[in-house]
C-alpha cells in the first residue's frame, strides 16, 4: 500500500487511527503489529512470511544474546544467525540475479537466473532488524522480552516499506512507554501533509518531465533539454523520497514516536561530504555505526580510512540497487569524499558559500545521471549532451518543456531550500495570532489539492520501492 | 491549544468524512464520461489475495466510486492549466477546439499493416480496392500548433502510407479537408469528423469511383442535437468548450430507405440513423451504431448491383450515410471485432468495390490487418 493513495488515506489510516486512539495503552502495540502485517501483506501477500520469520529469528536471537551474556561464542553465534538470515534473504531476493549474471559473464557459465521478485521494503526492514541484534550484542540497548513489542518495532507501518531506517535504539523507550498528546498529533499532521504535497504535487509532476526526456534520443537532444531533464529528476527523487519520509515521521508523531530526521535540506550542502550527512541520513548513520566505526573509522591512519571509505561507498551504492550503475554511483561519491577529506577540503572551506553550494549541487546532479540511466554508455552520452555533445543549445522541444514545467520547476527549486521555512517563521513572529489560525486552513487546502491529483492519478510511482 | 485542535479536527473531518460520504452515496454502475463500467466490489478468496487481484480490485473500487470523483478531476485539470500545462490528458484545448494529441506510433506495426493490405489487394485484382486515410483535427491544424513539440505531421504520414500502398487506389482527402479547416468539419469535443467533414471525403470518393456525387444543395441538413459532448470532453471534463451539433444529411428528393442489419446479433434497424443514441451521451453512435464485426446496409430502392465492402474504424460511420444513397448494399467490417466465425460470413466475390476507411491514429494502431489473408474468394 502506498501512503499517497486513496485506499491508504481514506480506509486504512482512518480505521487504524480510530482503533489505535480508542484502545487501551496495553493493547496499542498489538494494534501496531496486526495493522503492520496487514499493511505489508496488502502489497506482498506471499512474501509477508519473510518479515514474519525475520521477527521470530531476531526476537529469539535477541533473547539468546541476552541470556548467554557471559558466553561469548554462543552469543556471537546468535548474532551471526540473525545477520545471516537477514543478509541471506536480502542477498537472494535482491542480488541473486545480479550475482548470477556477472558470474556467467566472467566464467562463461549458463546458470539460469531465477528472476525472483523483490519484496517491498526488504532493504529497509532487514537493516532495521539487524540494528536490534547488533546493538544488543554490543550492549548498547536492553533486550526486548515482549514479543509483541518487538514485533511492533519491525512492523510499524509508517517506516516498514521505505524508511527512515529507524534503529531499535532510536525508539526503544517509546516502544514501551510513549505519550500521545495533541501537540504532537498536530505536528505530525502538519508534517504528514507536507510530505503528501511533496510527493503528489511536486515529485509526481516534475517526474513527468524526466520521463519525457528519458525517451528521447540522447544524440539529438539540445543542451537545455538535457539539463531540464536531469534537474527534473534531481528534484523528483528528492521530493519523492523526502516526502515519503515526512509522511512516515509525521505519522510516527501521531502515534507517539519520534523517528530520526532523514533529509535536512541536502541541496544546500556546501560539500559532498556534507551532502551525505543531509541526504538519506538514516542510511548513512546505519553504515557509520555498524560498518565504518567497527572497521576503525578514521582513527587507524590514512590507509585504513581510505579503505574503510571505499568499503562504505561500495556498500552504499550496492544498497541502492543490484546493478553496476549504482555501485559506480556509490564509488563516484566515495572518490570525491576521499578527495575532499584529504586534498581540497581545506581549500573548499575558504571559498564563498554560494560557490560551494553550486559545486556540490553540480556533483550531485551529475551523480543522478549515473543513478538513473540504464547503462554507463547512456550515462556518459547524456553528460556529453549536457555540455554540448547533442544538437544545439535549445530547440522547440526545450521551450515546450520549459513552458509546461517552468512553474513547477521553480516551486521545486525554492521548496528544496529553507526559504519558505524562514519566511513562515518571520511571519509567525510578526503576526502570531493570524498565522496560527491561517495555517490549518492552508494545509487543508493543500491536502484537498493533493486529493484532486490522487483521484486523477495515472502516474504515482514511488521510486524507492525497489529497495 | 485551540489551534492544535483546529488542524486535528479539520484533518479528521477529511479522512473520515470523505470515505463515509463515499459509502453512503449509492454506487453508479456505468460512467458515461469514461464509457466503461465502474469497478464492483471484488471477491475475496485465497487465490485473489495471493495474486493481488483482490487488493487491486479494492483500490479500483475505491477510486472509481470516490465521492465527487469527476469534480476532483475537473479541479485538477484547471490547476494544471494554471501551472502552465498545455496538454491535459492528451488533449490540447485552444480557440474553443479540443485536439487529440498524436506524437508516436509503432512503425514496425505500421509496416506490417501496409504489407498486409498491399498483399490483399494484389491477391484480389478483379475487385476495385481503394483507401481513404483521414487526418484528425491535429492534422489540418498544424499551422495553429507551432508552439507544440513532437506532434506527428499527418500530411506526411498519409503521403508516406499512400506511397507504400502501390496495389490499390489511394484517395486524397487531406487537401479538401485542409482547405475547409476553418469550417465545421471536425467536432470540438470529440475525436471524430462531422457530417460536413465526411461529406468532403464522400465527394473525393465519388470522383475516384466515377459516381456523380449529390451536391450539398440537394440535401436538407437536419440539426438533430446541439448538446453533444464527445470523447475529448470525457478525457478533460472541460465544459468551457462549446458542445457540438450533430447534423444528418437527408436528400430533399428520393432519400432512399435503408435497412441496417447487425450481423451475428440479429438486430435489424429499419432506419439509417440510430436516433435512440441522441438521448444518450455518445451521440456519434447515432451514425450506424457502435463498432460491430459486420454491419450490412441494404438500400430498399437502389438495385444497381453495386456492392461495397468497407473495412473500417468508426470514422466510416459518418461517411456511409452518403455512400448508402448510391450503393445497393454496403457491408462494414471492423477487424478488431472479427472472429473465425464472422470471417466465414464474408465472401469477397459478392462485392464490386472494397474500401479501406480509417483515421490516421486508429490506423497506425490497428493490429488486425493480418486477418485480411483469411478472406477467401469463393
Amino acid at each position: 500500500m502506498v501512503f499517497s493513495s486513496l485506499i491508504f488515506l481514506f480506509v486504512f489510516f482512518p480505521v487504524f487511527l480510530i482503533i489505535y486512539y480508542l484502545c487501551p495503552k496495553s493493547l496499542k502495540n498489538l494494534v501496531i503489529m496486526i495493522s503492520g502485517i496487514i499493511f505489508y501483506a496488502w502489497g506482498e501477500p506471499i512474501y509477508v512470511v519473510l518479515i514474519m520469520i525475520s521477527i521470530v529469528v531476531d526476537y529469539i536471537a535477541g533473547r539468546v544474546i541476552h541470556k548467554l551474556d557471559d558466553k561469548k561464542i554462543a552469543r556471537t553465534i546468535a548474532l551471526i544467525v540473525s545477520i545471516s538470515y537477514n543478509l541471506s534473504i536480502l542477498g537472494v531476493f535482491k542480488y541473486s540475479g545480479f550475482l548470477i549474471n556477472n558470474f556467467n559473464d566472467i566464467f562463461g557459465t549458463t546458470i539460469t537466473n531465477p528472476n525472483l521478485p523483490l519484496p517491498i521494503g526488504i532493504s529497509f526492514f532487514t537493516f532495521q532488524s539487524m540494528s536490534y541484534t547488533i546493538d544488543l550484542y554490543m550492549r548498547k540497548i536492553q533486550v526486548q522480552k515482549n514479543p509483541i513489542t518487538y514485533a511492533a518495532y519491525v512492523t510499524l507501518f509508517p517506516q516498514i516499506v521505505a524508511g527512515p531506517i529507524v534503529r531499535y535504539r532510536d525508539i526503544a523507550l517509546e516502544l514501551v512507554d510513549r505519550k500521545i498528546d495533541l501537540t504532537k498529533i498536530n505536528e505530525g499532521i502538519l508534517q504528514f501533509i507536507n510530505g503528501l504535497a511533496k510527493k503528489v504535487l511536486i515529485a509526481n509532476n516534475i517526474g513527468m518531465l524526466w520521463t519525457t526526456v528519458k525517451t528521447m534520443e540522447i544524440a539529438e537532444m539540445s543542451v537545455l533539454t538535457a539539463w531540464l531533464g536531469i534537474l527534473a529528476f534531481t528534484f523528483q527523487i528528492f521530493f519523492d523520497f523526502s516526502g515519503y519520509s515526512d509522511m512516515a515521521i509525521g505519522m510516527g508523531k501521531m502515534l507517539g514516536f519520534h523517528f530520526p530526521m532523514n533529509f535536512n535540506y541536502p541541496y544546500l550542502s556546501k560539500s559532498v561530504s556534507e551532502f551525505w550527512r543531509r541526504w538519506h541520513m538514516t542510511l548513512g548513520n546505519w553504515f557509520k555505526s555498524y560498518v565504518y566505526f567497527p572497521l576503525g573509522g578514521s582513527r587507524k591512519g590514512t590507509a585504513r580510512t581510505v579503505r574503510n571509505l571505499i568499503i562504505i561507498w561500495f556498500l552504499t551504492g550496492m544498497w541502492h540497487g543490484a546493478s553496476w550503475n549504482f555501485i559506480i554511483w556509490g564509488m563516484y561519491f566515495g572518490a570525491i569524499i576521499i578527495f575532499e577529506k584529504f586534498f581540497f577540503g581545506k581549500i573548499l572551506e575558504k571559498i564563498p558559500s554560494i560557490f560551494r553550494i553550486i559545486y556540490t549541487f553540480l556533483i550531485v546532479v551529475l551523480g543522478w545521471v549515473l543513478f538513473d540511466t540504464n547503462s554507463l554508455n547512456q550515462a556518459f552520452g547524456f553528460i556529453g549532451t549536457m555540455f554540448g555533445g547533442g544538437e544545439g543549445l535549445a530547440d522547440g522541444t526545450s521551450f515546450y518543456l520549459l513552458k509546461n514545467y517552468a512553474i513547477i520547476l521553480a516551486v521545486a527549486m525554492f521548496a528544496s531550500t529553507n526559504i519558505f521555512d524562514k519566511l513562515w517563521k518571520k511571519l509567525m513572529i510578526k503576526f502570531p495570532g493570524v498565522t496560527g489560525w491561517i495555517l490549518p486552513f492552508v494545509k487543508i487546502v493543500i491536502m484537498l489539492v493533493c486529493i484532486a491529483f490522487l483521484v486523477n492519478a495515472t502516474y504515482n510511482p514511488f521510486l524507492y520501492f525497489n529497495f | 491549544m485551540k489551534k492544535n485542535l483546529l488542524m486535528i479536527i479539520l484533518f479528521f473531518i477529511i479522512i473520515i468524512g470523505l470515505p463515509i460520504a463515499t459509502i453512503i452515496l449509492p454506487d453508479e454502475k456505468f460512467s458515461e464520461n469514461e464509457n466503461r463500467f465502474l469497478a464492483e466490489i471484488p471477491k475475496a478468496d485465497l487465490i485473489s489475495i495471493q495474486n493481488e487481484k483482490f487488493m487491486n480490485g479494492v483500490e479500483a473500487y475505491i477510486s472509481d466510486h470516490f465521492v465527487g470523483r469527476e469534480k476532483w478531476i475537473q479541479s485538477k485539470n484547471k490547476i494544471d492549466l494554471l501551472l502552465g500545462k498545455t496538454e491535459i490528458a492528451g488533449v490540447i484545448t485552444q480557440n474553443n477546439q479540443m485536439i487529440e494529441v498524436w506524437k508516436e506510433y509503432d512503425s514496425e506495426l505500421l509496416e506490417r499493416s501496409l504489407v498486409d493490405i498491399n498483399n490483399f489487394a494484389k491477391n484480389n485484382p478483379e475487385i476495385n480496392v481503394s483507401f481513404i486515410l483521414s487526418p484528425t483535427v491535429q492534422g489540418v491544424s498544424m499551422d495553429k500548433l507551432s508552439s507544440y513539440a513532437g506532434l506527428i505531421n499527418q500530411e506526411e504520414f498519409i503521403k508516406n502510407c499512400y506511397k507504400e500502398l502501390e496495389n490499390l487506389a489511394t484517395i486524397d482527402i487531406f487537401t479538401a479537408l485542409k482547405a475547409n479547416s476553418d469550417n465545421y468539419i471536425f467536432y470540438k469535443t470529440d475525436h471524430h469528423w462531422t457530417s460536413g467533414g465526411a461529406y468532403l471525403a464522400y465527394v473525393q470518393y465519388c470522383d475516384y469511383a466515377g459516381i456523380d456525387p449529390y451536391q450539398e444543395e440537394e440535401f436538407y441538413i437536419e440539426d438533430v442535437s446541439d448538446s453533444f459532448r464527445g470523447t475529448l470532453f470525457s478525457k478533460t471534463l472541460n465544459s468551457e468548450v462549446d458542445s457540438d451539433v450533430i447534423k444528418y444529411y437527408i436528400l430533399k428528393e428520393n432519400e432512399p430507405e435503408v435497412e441496417v442489419e447487425i450481423v451475428g446479433k440479429n438486430i435489424v434497424h429499419e432506419e439509417l440513423y440510430f436516433r435512440e443514441y441522441l438521448e444518450k451521451k455518445d451521440k456519434y453512435s447515432s451514425f450506424l451504431g457502435t463498432n460491430e464485426a459486420i454491419v450490412n446496409i441494404k438500400s430498399k430502392v437502389n438495385s444497381n448491383g453495386k456492392s461495397l465492402l468497407i473495412i473500417k474504424d468508426s470514422y466510416a460511420h459518418a461517411l456511409v450515410p452518403f455512400l448508402s444513397k448510391q450503393y445497393e448494399n454496403i457491408t462494414m467490417i471492423d477487424l478488431r471485432y472479427m472472429n473465425p466465425r464472422s470471417i466465414k460470413e464474408i465472401d469477397i466475390s459478392n462485392y464490386t468495390d472494397i474500401l479501406f476507411m480509417y483515421n490516421v491514429i486508429t490506423f497506425a494502431g490497428e493490429k488486425s490487418f493480418f486477418i485480411l489473408d483469411e478472406f477467401k474468394d469463393n
